[in-house]
């Protein structure tokens, strides 16, 4: 094995979940992961976020005019709404409120990677509970909207088409969350094999490039992508 | 450490979607009480308050081009009425004018016929006082050609007979 050892090599190139917390539940040994961890830390980061803005939007409620915190938040509000409303139009209100915590939730994960956490996006148990969360509230919508044509709809336009549309219905959660759980796993893989794998004076500036595509650039567009789809979906449902 | 992995399909996935589950709800919940709803509120009410604004706006000038009509209206009145006065003080004036000159020319027509009296009156006067003056005369000379020859009553009788021979015409004229 020796002569397989790649002298350049300094660490293990590391991008796997680790498990931090084990515990028994139903007969079986389970983990509490860095992933499970970075979560509740965005969790409480996002929470945090929610009590500042509303300390303030309610002790700016009296002056009427907006400091530079509360422009930013109406700005997000506006910005959301619009997207809301771009594709569910009039039904977009219900929605804006679940889409905006994704929003955030998902954009929060994928840039945790620039703070050293590994993106909890980059595990499958996450995007997969995003991808039936989707799935969820999409058929909760059509049934509510078509009653039982939401069933009867999968054979049209030809009842042939059945199956088809039986695995159309159920790629559409897989499909949405395994895209982002690949991006950011991809993300993830390419950084800790570059902090692995690289001499000490690769490390220095050529990272912040990777960065910059791996988290910002890739995490914010498959934040947007993810909660479009999810919106699409919806207004799928509601014709 | 006893966990690595990429991605597994068994309980620990599970597990994870469960804490992640978690963490939504617990997310849509709090983010919805302190940060949606407040900022769609605030929102709200500044949109209410800006349209309200608006329509006070649109109002108060709708109010403001009524008044101007108003003391346009008002104004033209003013004038009209400027006139009718200045109508009628001239009017009066005329009319006061015309008075005037009628009392003028009665007054004039009144002095005149007064002084028509006053010439009558003193003619009257010259004329009584000229007959006083004849008789005077006339008894004058009658006394001075009779003197010797006849009385006193002789003479009388004598005056009244040339008086009325002179008649009531010559003295009354």
């Amino acid at each position: 094995m020796g002569m397989m050892k790649i002298p350049m090599v300094v660490h293990e190139p590391d991008f796997m979940i680790h498990g931090v917390f084990r515990f028994e539940a139903f007969g079986q040994e389970l983990w509490i992961t860095d992933t499970t961890v970075g979560a509740w830390i965005i969790t409480a980061v996002l929470l945090l976020i929610g009590v500042i803005a509303r300390k303030k939007i309610m002790a700016a409620a009296e002056s009427d005019v907006p400091g530079m915190f509360q422009s930013a938040l109406e700005m997000g509000m506006e910005a959301l709404e619009n997207m809301a409303h771009g594709i569910l139009s009039g039904n977009a209100r219900k929605f804006v409120n679940y889409i905006g915590t994704i929003f955030l939730f998902i954009l929060f994960c994928n840039l945790s990677g620039l703070f050293g956490l590994r993106a909890p996006t980059a595990d499958y148990g996450v995007t997969f509970l995003l991808g039936m969360f989707t799935f969820f509230i999409v058929n909760y919508q059509g049934i509510k909207n078509r009653g039982f044509g939401h069933f009867t709809s999968l054979f049209q336009p030809i009842p042939v088409l059945f199956p088809i549309n039986v695995i159309g219905e159920i790629a559409n959660p897989i499909s949405i969350s395994l895209r982002l759980f690949a991006n950011l796993l991809s993300g993830v893989i390419i950084m800790g094999l570059w902090y692995g794998m690289m001499p000490w004076f690769a490390k220095i500036g050529i990272p912040a490039a990777l960065h910059v595509y791996c988290d910002l650039f890739s995490g914010c567009i498959q934040t947007y992508v993810f909660c479009m789809l999810t919106m699409v979906y919806i207004s799928d449902k509601m014709e | 450490m006893g966990l690595d992995r990429l991605i597994g399909f068994d309980a620990q996935l599970l597990t994870e979607a469960f804490f992640t589950a978690i963490n939504i709800f617990i997310l849509f919940f709090g983010l919805s009480y302190l940060l949606f709803n407040p900022v769609r509120e605030v929102l709200e009410k500044r949109r209410q308050k800006i349209a309200g604004e608006l329509a006070d706006a649109a109002q108060d000038k709708k109010s403001a081009a009524e008044m101007k009509a108003e003391y346009e209206a008002k104004l033209k009145d003013v004038s009209k009425e400027a006139d009718a006065i200045l109508e009628e003080a001239r009017r009066k004036a005329k009319t006061r004018e015309a008075e005037i000159i009628e009392e003028a020319r009665t007054e004039a027509a009144r002095i005149i016929e007064r002084a028509g009296r006053e010439v009558e009156l003193e003619k009257k006067k010259a004329l009584d006082d000229m007959k006083q003056e004849i008789v005077s005369i006339a008894s004058l000379m009658a006394g001075k050609v009779v003197a010797a020859s006849i009385d006193t009553t002789i003479q009388n009788s004598l005056i009244d007979e040339t008086l009325k021979e002179m008649g009531e015409s010559t003295w009354q004229s």
